[in-house]
């Protein structure tokens, strides 16, 4: 049963009242205002929200809501082809699913051109027309992401949940009131997919009820990852494209807290390894786990031959803590970006190879993501540390593998934060969390991303209701991309959830990057 | 002995029976008019109870909730939210009962105007009250005993107190009425078609089973119990279909609606919309308790059916009914570790009705001792539940005076307070005192001895889940105040009040953006459209911030603090002491201020005389507040660091000191406690940073 379904069905008594009206709500959709007859026109773009003026959308995606500010009464009149209609419910455009379906359908390749006309006291004025761009290609239909209060730690109702793309729903795929509250409270973070596919998945439960759900051949089972030989359980996580292994970071990580930067909070690691988890085997071996480096994010080529992550080298004084240390030297901390080869057979790693030397320019590298097609890598870059989602500097680079030269991506940052970025399946589109809204809360942004490889500019999910995003108090994060969804439902990873998880089994790679290898086996919590 | 005594009873029951038939046969005209009239007017007596009953019971729930707790009603719907939008709609749980807390929300917004919210709350009771008489044909003197259940709503909400921080129940304060209303409605329409035929109201049962739990929680589930008890008491041909129908949608409908509602554990299915009370791995089963007595009289009302009771079925009523309260005294004890032998008398009392067994043929004396007996039982049962600890109400009261820079007021509540005051208190006085620009001078007229505050059962009151937002607001460190915003949001809820700080902080950040987010909420509320609208041109215009008084002082305090990273550990109060008795500035009289009134509070001698001195500069050629010098007098006599001889003393001070000293001599000397010479001292010297630096020890901050 879909969330919004319910929402709808069981609302309360201004909802039950418009139950009632449900057939009038119906005519009012598909019904088309008329443009008014006298209005003022003016040279200045319309003040839409979300901003779609001249984005490029995909062919499949969920009409384009959009709210006119400081109007009492909008309408848009969209021209595609030689057809025109309109659309408007006060100062809302929104837009009839089956017409915006048909009228994508017509306009692959092509524009649609948009006229608004806004009421503000007795005149109406008509603004410059912009366009809507429609790309020939589509963009997966389901997208996956986190929602939770941009907390700092307490956590509580955060969920891990599905959108479809092509239209407005959104159900759960878990969250953490379904097994634990209060103190056996649930983080629930890292959900991660193999090669867009849910029938191989895996996320985290941290705390009450903690450990890792895998779902291997669409089977959830629950496991512990926690050993002696590693820092923590695994992280941030990336499944082989075609293998039954998963790459983790294990993290050592803390918070604190900037007393009057609007970053707000810094979320460090002080230990950080990479490991791998064979999901057949119940096994884990450590790829990289160098003195004075910090390993993160991993994420393998969509070849499964490389495994790229990032690094920051940090020499510990040793004067302090190390936790505070790190406090006190937060904005020294750079991490660049990293690949070792990989053999399926012998399981083997290959030595480290520098592929962007981030810290050489004084920024830091995080999440590298490597296009579908192998060649871009998409990185997240701000000045300092690892979790860029407070960094307001943070952007989203792009660094073209056969070259070697990175360049800001053009169209789609801001200035404020950029992060968690994904590619879809077929390289066309760009999924990224931006905080441009407001600085506080996180919204998903998608880019066009063509042949070119030049991006577009981004446009932000679009809702049912267009002024969704002014009241909504959850931030979104870890977009990932799929290409169906998750069949599994939350009471039946709650099931599983509620059990003991499998203990996995350390076992020694011989690599010599296990050397120095440092052993912690506190707990993590990563927001 | 025993047997005589039957006898006796036997032989005047029998004479009366024949006085009675007497009566009906062959008395006189004139005693059988005098017999008919008294029984006449205890008839009509009768008839009137429930009116007389409403009438008094509104009466005092008026003036428990208005004349005793409208500042605590004025916060409740502070710390709580309602605004007109989908997005409040999915903000709160996807689980059942959603509609109750909605409305529960809806409605609390009231207590905005107390009176009014009250009014609304009493007028859902008195329905309430009226359906229960309906639903379970109770009738004339026996009405008092619908009082119980709308007794224990009002118990419900006044018994509270700290658990106003920490109730994640939305809209608590009307949504358990609205559930219960809904439920006695629901009985009522049951009872009303079963009168008409079995099979409809078999359907009743089945429908309102199904919607009743979406809708309400388990209060669908307890009155479809109760609807089956109804069918036992009215039709028992119908009572067999009614109670298998109902003890099977009692498992199965959570259990299917399980499925469906994501936000839910399969343990909770139950009891969904039954407000627990948890913090940590306990729970507070005595603010429970009235929810637990709702069940019961559920599950025991249906015996009191006029024209149906029996003495079996009361019985049976009475094993409920004890075994119930037995429960909840044994949890009590269990749980809280303190035997609550008042809530044990208000029990007994609360249930003495069910002890008479045959409600029919109750007798006028009785009946009257059952009234007597239930308004006791009613009335010390509300006085019990009251949480009425003065500084609990003064905290609130004082909070709103801050929150409002009513700083006069706050000081006025401070004064009025009958004992010592918590400790949040205290930190209110001194951000009004420094708002007055009078810190220095008055900081220790007040009492600075303080106490924790008064939670009656397992909840830890921690000031950084009561007032750090606002005192950190105030002394400008916004992020800090906006963090803890978002951790008591993400714990406990968003509210108006979340909503206000975080609003004005936003402004103070440079943040315009989300705070027209958070102001556009507040415009969505029903009764802070006004507040956001005042706060809109400062989005749109920042630099009108620096022209406001309102914001002159925290911006001046957030223009002149390190931007570091940090953190406070969740104790606000150490934090703040910390920082401000650690900073020194000069290029803001405020913050030096501060920093100096902090090292006083920190009495760290080696930290005051660089304040002190930075302040004499700041403030050339102006007089030195008392408590300045009061220090600097006693720190340059008891180290003989800094030479003080050159200061220009008041008079005054050095006299007094000189006094202060011999007297505390004195009182040693005649072998006190230091703990007795402070209390000795304390009407003399109590308003001098003396008494403060060496009796106001053990200072507890939480």
């Amino acid at each position: 049963m879909h969330t919004h379904t319910l929402n709808s069905f069981f609302t309360p008594l201004a909802r039950i009242a418009c139950l009632v009206a449900i057939a009038t709500c119906m005519i009012c959709c598909t019904s088309h205002p008329d443009v008014p007859q006298s209005y003022s026109n003016s040279q200045e773009e319309p003040n839409i929200y979300p901003d779609y003026k001249d984005v490029t959308i995909p062919s499949n995606i969920a009409p384009l809501n959009f709210s006119v500010r400081n109007a009492s009464e909008v309408v848009a009149r969209f021209t595609y082809g030689a057809k025109t209609t309109t659309f408007g419910e006060g100062h809302k455009v929104v837009i009839d699913q089956d017409e915006w379906k048909e009228m994508l359908n017509q306009c692959k390749g092509k524009s649609i051109k948009v006229e608004v006309f806004a009421k503000q006291g007795n005149e109406w004025t008509a603004y410059k027309p912009f366009n809507i761009n429609v790309a020939e290609e589509e963009i997966d239909p389901y997208i996956s992401y986190r929602l939770i209060f941009p907390s700092y730690v307490a956590y509580e109702m955060l969920s891990i949940s599905q959108r479809n793309l092509t239209n407005f729903d959104e159900t759960e795929i878990y969250n953490n009131l379904i097994v634990s509250y209060e103190a056996d409270g649930q983080c629930v973070n890292c959900h991660s997919y193999q090669n867009y596919h849910t029938n191989n998945m895996q996320f985290h439960m941290r705390q009450g009820h903690g450990g890792t759900m895998i779902v291997r051949n669409n089977v959830p089972y629950k496991i512990d990852m926690k050993t002696d030989s590693t820092i923590s359980a695994g992280v941030y996580p990336s499944w082989h494209p075609t293998l039954p292994i998963i790459a983790y970071s294990t993290n050592k990580t803390g918070q604190s807290f900037h007393t009057r930067d609007i970053a707000k909070i810094e979320v460090q690691d002080t230990q950080s390894d990479v490991i791998i988890y064979d999901v057949d085997k119940n096994e884990i071996r450590t790829v990289s786990a160098i003195p004075n480096e910090m390993e993160n994010f991993p994420f393998w080529s969509p070849d499964g031959k490389y495994l790229y992550y990032g690094s920051a080298y940090f020499e510990y004084k040793d004067t302090v803590a190390h936790e505070t240390e790190m406090i006190q030297r937060w904005d020294s901390v750079q991490y660049s970006i990293y690949r070792r080869s990989f053999d399926a057979k012998s399981m083997k790693f290959g030595e480290p190879e520098m592929v962007y030397d981030a810290a050489a320019d004084s920024v830091s590298a995080t999440f590298p993501r490597i296009s579908p097609d192998g060649r871009y890598l998409l990185v997240g870059i701000g000045a300092t540390g690892c979790f860029h989602v407070w960094h307001p500097d943070a952007d989203l680079y792009l660094m073209d593998l056969k070259t070697k030269k990175i360049r800001k991506l053009e169209n789609v940052n801001s200035d404020r934060a950029e992060s968690y970025h994904s590619w879809s399946s077929n390289g066309r589109w760009i999924i990224f969390i931006s905080r441009r809204d407001d600085n506080n809360y996180s919204r998903l942004y998608i880019a066009y991303f063509d042949k070119q490889g030049k991006a577009h500019k981004a446009f932000e999910l679009p809702q049912a209701d267009p002024d969704f995003y002014s009241y909504f108090m959850k931030s979104y994060n870890i977009p990932e991309f799929m290409v169906e969804p998750v069949q599994i439902t939350p009471q039946q990873f709650a099931q599983e959830a509620k059990k003991d998880g499998k203990k996995v089994q350390y076992v020694s790679s011989g690599n010599s990057a296990e050397v120095g290898m440092p052993k912690d086996d506190s707990e993590h919590t990563i927001n | 002995m025993k047997e005589d005594k039957r006898r006796q009873k036997t032989f005047r029951n029998e004479q009366n029976n024949t006085e009675n038939k007497n009566y009906q046969n062959n008395a006189k005209p004139s005693v059988s008019k005098e017999v008919a009239r008294k029984e006449s007017s205890w008839n009509v007596v009768g008839k009137w109870m429930p009116a007389i009953w409403a009438i008094l019971f509104s009466i005092v729930a008026f003036y428990v909730l208005v004349g005793l707790n409208s500042d605590y009603l004025f916060a409740a719907q502070e710390h709580s939210l309602w605004f007109n939008d989908d997005a409040f709609w999915c903000m709160l749980a996807n689980k059942p009962a959603r509609v109750m807390l909605w409305i529960g929300c809806y409605l609390t917004q009231f207590f905005y105007t107390p009176w009014v919210g009250s009014l609304l709350l009493i007028i859902i009771w008195l329905l309430t009250f009226f359906v229960t008489l309906k639903a379970f044909n109770i009738k004339g003197w026996w009405s008092i005993v619908a009082l119980l259940p709308i007794a224990a709503l009002l118990c419900s909400v006044i018994d509270l107190g700290y658990w106003l921080y920490y109730c994640k129940v939305d809209g608590y304060w009307f949504a358990e009425s609205i559930g219960v209303l809904a439920s006695v409605s629901a009985v009522w329409g049951y009872r009303f078609a079963l009168k008409k035929n079995s099979w409809i109201s078999l359907g009743v049962l089945i429908v309102w089973a199904v919607v009743g739990y979406v809708l309400f929680g388990w209060y669908g589930l307890i009155s479809t119990a109760s609807m089956a008890v109804v069918a036992w008491r009215e039709d028992k041909k119908a009572a067999l279909w009614a109670s298998a129908a109902a003890v099977l949608l009692i498992i199965a409908i959570p259990i299917i609606c399980y499925n469906f509602f994501a936000q839910m554990r399969i343990e909770d299915a139950w009891i969904v919309g039954f407000p627990l009370f948890q913090m940590d791995k306990y729970t507070s089963w005595i603010v429970e308790l009235p929810f637990i007595l709702i069940g019961i009289f559920f599950l025991a009302l249906p015996f009191f059916n006029i024209e149906k009771a029996n003495k079996y079925t009361l019985v049976i009523a009475n094993i409920i009914c004890i075994a119930a309260i037995g429960l909840g005294i044994y949890w009590d004890y269990t749980y809280s570790g303190d035997f609550r032998w008042r809530y044990l008398i208000i029990c007994i009392l609360l249930f003495i009705p069910i002890a008479i067994r045959n409600v029919e043929k109750a007798n006028k004396f009785v009946l009257v001792i059952i009234n007597v007996a239930c308004i006791a039982a009613i009335g010390y049962g509300i006085y019990c539940a009251h949480f009425d600890d003065y500084n609990y109400h003064g905290e609130l009261r004082m909070y709103r005076a801050v929150d409002e820079s009513r700083w006069g007021d706050a000081l006025e509540i401070m004064v009025d307070n009958p004992g010592h005051p918590t400790r949040e208190m205290v930190l209110f006085k001194n951000l009004a005192l420094t708002n007055q620009g009078t810190i220095g001078a008055n900081m220790f007229k007040y009492d600075n001895q303080s106490i924790i505050p008064a939670a009656f059962d397992s909840i830890h009151v921690h000031m950084v889940q009561t007032n750090a937002p606002l005192l950190y607001y105030y002394y400008g460190r916004c992020n800090f105040a906006t963090r803890w915003c978002i951790e008591n949001s993400v714990e406990y809820g968003f509210t108006v009040d979340i909503y206000k700080i975080l609003t004005r902080c936003a402004l103070i950040s440079g943040e315009p953006d989300v705070a027209r987010k958070y102001i556009n909420i507040l415009k969505k509320t029903t009764f802070y459209k006004k507040w956001a609208e005042q706060y809109e041109p400062f989005v749109n215009d920042t630099s009108l911030l620096r022209k406001s008084d309102e914001f002159k002082n925290m911006i001046e305090y957030h223009d002149h603090f390190k931007s570091v990273l940090d953190g406070d550990e969740g104790l606000v109060e150490l934090y703040l002491l910390n920082y401000f008795s650690n900073t020194q500035n000069k290029d803001s009289e405020l913050l030096n201020e501060t920093t100096l009134a902090f090292a006083l509070i920190s009495k760290d001698i080696q930290r005051f005389w660089p304040r002190f001195f930075l302040y004499a500069t700041l403030h050339r050629g102006e007089p030195m507040p008392k408590h300045y010098q009061e220090a600097a007098f006693l720190y340059g006599n008891l180290e003989h660091e800094v030479d003080i001889s050159t200061m220009p003393f008041d008079r005054d001070i050095v006299d007094r000191y000189a006094s202060f000293q011999q007297l505390s001599q004195s009182l040693i000397a005649q072998g006190m406690t230091v703990d007795q010479v402070g209390e000795a001292m304390k009407a003399s010297y109590g308003d001098t940073f003396w008494w403060f630096y060496f009796f106001c020890r053990d200072i507890k901050s939480y």
